[in-house]
């Protein structure tokens, strides 16, 4: 899985409707992506990206990763034009890849569960 | 023809493939590759679109399209066009084929300093070779070089004698899918696939969704019943980051439900570890898609930031069980299903008893899947949550592309085709499997006004 996917994933227990995103990300095995199996390196492909993508919920979660990534608050018009920056990007949104670990909803406490890289969302019964 | 909108356009030919079960994907999936760039559909054809709808009969279709660099890139990823020509001349006898051609057009190209070489075809009937020879000695009236290649040659000149409509056609081709090895699409064939499962959808199937689902590089595209991901592969080659979810994580992990291709001769097969649905995509070097476990009546997708997908691809699971006790069938037939139903139920209740014994024991155990009674839910139900979700994944502008099955043993109003007030029907595709039952490929386009 990777951040991009935790980037538009929500809780959907019955009943969890608010502070339910984003999911509190828990990573114990990650890896990158050999090059023939990532997209490749594509600024214009980035930019497109950054347009879909909520930026605090992907800062903040970074920030608790402890992968030495430090995102900046905002996303300016000039750092979308950024080379560095776009690499940086790439290898955090395309390149990597949560192997093992959990989901925990910061409303509700539901877990969902990753393993080998696909995370489970589905919800017992008594949950929808 | 003198309209303003189509000035800057010139007429193409375009020749189909015969491929009988695709027949009725021909024009549609033409509309949409030239939707891709820019011409619409009411500006494509030539003659109106709906008396063109015997392609079996006269496989030749002309169109307007901006430019050859277009036409070319329209051919690079079609599955069912053969080749585009650049017309010089037509004629219901090789006198008039001579007498009518173009010279304003064709003598151009005779100037340039290329090879060239003849390629002449009968349709409904084979033209032997000393009369070939014949029919290309007589366009020696005309100023060729004399660089003439038979096998290499730079352009290659058609004459296609069309025995269905009798008309003869001349002109240059300026793409071609004429060799089936050569086309891209040649090594996704099912054959060459190292991972199967029990209803892969055909690759040239497949790629006629993605096509129609106009996916391309960046999309975001999403295939809520991605199964052993054959449909994903299709889409993933053009470039996508694709989403595939299922509700059963067996089939996502290769136990169970997929299996391992029997065919031993496919390069590479032996360096897999894994068999799974990501090992195709490492097979074919086309990138992951990302996949999640979830009950496609449950989307957990964030829901408040607008759509997020460009595109929802997708082959729902039709449920023969519910419509076969409508029809009615044999008694045999009927506690055969029910037997068959009780061992499915026991096999998973033990499993899940099973499961349950090794999370005891051994937590790291991959859990079973959670069946809940929703998984038996009625196919009209799950087209009604596709569209109803989809209504609110898919952006405004992009494409909702399945497939349905129809059934002329049932009643019109269960053989009526989904709808949804956000969605605007665009066009589908008949493939008969039997002599009642159908499969129909559907594409509809998400409404820009707020549902």
């Amino acid at each position: 899985m990777k951040l991009i996917t935790h980037n538009i994933l929500m809780c959907n227990k019955k009943g969890c409707t608010t502070n339910n995103f984003p999911l509190k990300l828990v990573a114990t095995n990650w890896k990158d992506l050999d090059t023939e199996n990532a997209q490749q390196y594509n600024p214009a492909l980035l930019q497109r990206l950054c347009e879909k993508i909520e930026w605090n919920a992907l800062r903040q979660t970074v920030s608790t990763l402890n992968w030495g990534v430090n995102l900046p608050e905002q996303l300016s018009a000039e750092l979308v034009q950024d080379e560095a920056f776009l690499q940086d990007l790439h290898l955090l949104l395309v390149k990597r890849q949560i192997v093992e670990g959990q989901m925990v909803c910061p409303n509700c406490e539901r877990v969902y569960e990753i393993k080998n890289g696909i995370p489970n969302m589905l919800l017992r019964e008594d949950e929808v | 023809m003198e309209s303003k909108l189509i000035q800057s356009s010139q007429r193409y030919l375009v020749h189909f493939i015969k491929k009988f079960k695709y027949l009725d994907f021909c024009l549609n999936e033409l509309e949409s590759l030239a939707d891709m760039h820019g011409v619409k559909r009411d500006q494509l054809f030539v003659q109106p679109k709906e008396t063109l709808n015997n392609i079996q009969k006269n496989p030749m279709v002309y169109v307007n399209l901006p430019s050859e660099d277009v036409a070319n890139r329209i051919l690079t990823r079609s599955i069912l066009i053969k080749e585009i020509i650049d017309v010089y001349s037509t004629g219901k006898t090789y006198e008039e084929l001579l007498l009518n051609v173009n010279k304003e057009r064709l003598y151009p190209i005779l100037q340039l300093d290329k090879t060239f070489k003849f390629s002449i075809e009968g349709i409904g009937r084979k033209i032997q070779q000393a009369e070939q020879i014949k029919i290309i000695e007589s366009f020696g009236i005309f100023p060729f070089n004399k660089k003439i290649d038979i096998k290499h040659g730079e352009i290659t000149y058609r004459v296609l004698e069309n025995n269905e409509d009798h008309m003869i056609y001349f002109g240059r081709e300026i793409a071609s899918n004429r060799v089936e090895e050569d086309t891209f699409h040649f090594k996704y064939d099912l054959k060459n696939r190292p991972y199967l499962g029990p209803t892969s959808t055909d690759s040239q199937l497949a790629f006629l969704m993605a096509n129609q689902g106009q996916v391309k590089e960046g999309d975001f595209v999403y295939d809520p019943f991605v199964g052993t991901g054959s449909i994903a592969v299709a889409c993933s080659h053009f470039k996508c980051q694709q989403y595939g979810s299922d509700l059963d994580i067996r089939v996502l992990k290769g136990y169970g439900v997929g299996r391992k291709s029997k065919n031993l001769n496919i390069p590479g097969l032996d360096k897999i570890q894994r068999f799974d649905l990501f090992c195709n995509f490492d097979h074919y070097n086309i990138p992951r898609p990302e996949i999640l476990v979830s009950d496609f009546s449950k989307p957990p997708f964030i829901n408040n930031r607008g759509a997020i997908f460009d595109a929802i691809v997708c082959d729902p699971p039709y449920g023969v069980r519910a419509r076969t006790q409508k029809i009615g069938i044999s008694d045999t037939k009927q506690k055969r299903k029910e037997r068959l139903e009780q061992e499915k139920v026991q096999k998973q209740s033990q499993d899940e008893d099973e499961s349950k014994q090794q999370e005891d024991t051994q937590p790291e155990k991959e859990e079973e899947p959670h069946y809940s009674m929703k998984e038996q839910y009625d196919v009209r139900e799950i087209y009604n949550d596709l569209l109803d979700h989809a209504s609110r994944l898919v952006r405004p502008g992009g494409r909702l592309v399945f497939l349905f099955h129809t059934d002329s043993e049932l009643t019109a109003e269960e053989n009526r085709f989904p709808e949804h007030p956000a969605f605007e029907f665009i066009c589908s595709s008949e493939n008969g499997l039997t002599k009642h039952r159908s499969r129909h490929l559907i594409t509809m386009v998400r409404k820009s006004n707020q549902i």
